[in-house]
């Protein structure tokens, strides 16, 4: 569990080298690189539904590298808006129910949990920015489900988002109270 | 709505439909144990109102003052009860839904969705205003019921489980 906004520092301290090769060297944008994680993630079903799981997996990582490279791009070199920011939202979320479902269509996980984790990955997503909140738990469980299960880690995304989701709920509501009583 | 019309409900609920075992724990979860909710309200609670001081400073034990917020009136009362203020937080209203459902559905179970709803059902004939979808809306409500007396309701609801209870 951890703040967004110092995640998103420490991450971009983290990325500002990578950001800067592939923005000044490439001439990368934002937006191709939240295409490129896409494309890169679409690769990682392609290989569960080929029975690579093993290859899916460093698709993966490549995907959450490429991913991690698209706000700190936009920070850095002020790309930030609105669509861009939705664009990456929509596009993380599509992958990782894609993946979700991968795994229950070539029975790693039962299709109830992929639907319970995909919803709730949906649904963090709507509290996440206004509450500063986030578990962080999605795409990555599922390098600790390829040694334990991919049951298990669908189920840990979907209790651990679904929490939360309420959890979030209430801090905007505690900061809005906060907010009020000044008045 | 009280502590006790939700505990007595529930309790009616778990007889009338002879539940055992973790279905039991659920029900008084979703339907008792999330006023706990309260809690986290408390140190706001007391930042806004210094209670005593404002009491012993306007010396009348009854309504003392009315705060009018853009959201609803606060009526600060004597002996530092303050009417109104929004101690609810969204795990009680309506928008919990969107994780109690899925939640039942994982545990295969409706006991959370209605014990849930029937915690949501006390608390709208409660005449305090509610925020269902916040944060989502900030849509206010006192919900439906409101007209009469939340004493007369809650004894009312505190019989009718009683019946229930000793009946089944």
């Amino acid at each position: 569990m951890y703040n967004l906004s110092e995640l998103r520092r420490k991450k971009d301290n983290v990325m500002r080298p990578f950001a800067a090769w592939a923005h000044e060297g490439l001439g990368i944008t934002p937006k191709q690189a939240s295409l490129f994680s896409f494309c890169l993630g679409t690769g990682a079903v392609v290989a569960i539904f080929g029975g690579q799981v093993g290859i899916a997996l460093l698709f993966l990582v490549f995907t959450m590298l490429v991913d991690g490279l698209d706000g700190t791009i936009a920070r850095e070199y002020a790309f930030q808006s609105k669509n861009g920011k939705w664009l990456d939202m929509g596009l993380d979320a599509v992958n990782e129910i894609m993946l979700f479902f991968a795994l229950a269509f070539t029975g790693y996980a039962e299709f109830k949990t992929a639907v319970l984790a995909s919803f709730a990955v949906v649904l963090i997503r709507t509290i996440r920015d206004t509450s500063g909140f986030d578990p962080g738990l999605k795409r990555v469980v599922l390098f600790f489900g390829y040694f334990t299960s991919f049951e298990l880690a669908l189920q840990i995304i979907f209790f651990a988002n679904i929490a939360g989701f309420a959890i979030g709920t209430v801090i905007t509501d505690y900061k809005y109270q906060k907010n009020i009583d000044k008045t | 709505m009280s502590i006790l019309p939700h505990i007595l409900i529930t309790t009616a609920g778990v007889h009338a439909l002879g539940l055992e075992g973790n279905d039991v724990l659920l029900a008084y979860i979703f339907g008792v144990a999330q006023d706990l909710d309260h809690l986290i309200k408390v140190p706001l609670y007391g930042r806004k109102f210094r209670n005593k001081e404002y009491a012993i400073s306007e010396g009348r034990p009854h309504i003392v003052k009315k705060v009018e917020s853009k959201e609803h009136t606060y009526e600060v009362l004597g002996l530092g009860i303050k009417r109104y203020y929004t101690w609810r937080t969204p795990l009680q209203e309506p928008i919990a839904l969107l994780w109690v459902i899925p939640l039942s559905f994982y545990v295969g179970s409706a006991i959370p969705v209605v014990f849930f709803l029937l915690h949501l059902f006390l608390d709208y004939l409660a005449d305090y205003p509610k925020f269902p979808l916040f944060p989502f809306s900030f849509h206010s409500t006192t919900g439906p019921l409101t007209g009469s007396r939340i004493g007369l309701k809650e004894m009312a609801i505190n019989l009718v489980s009683l019946c229930i209870i000793f009946l089944n």
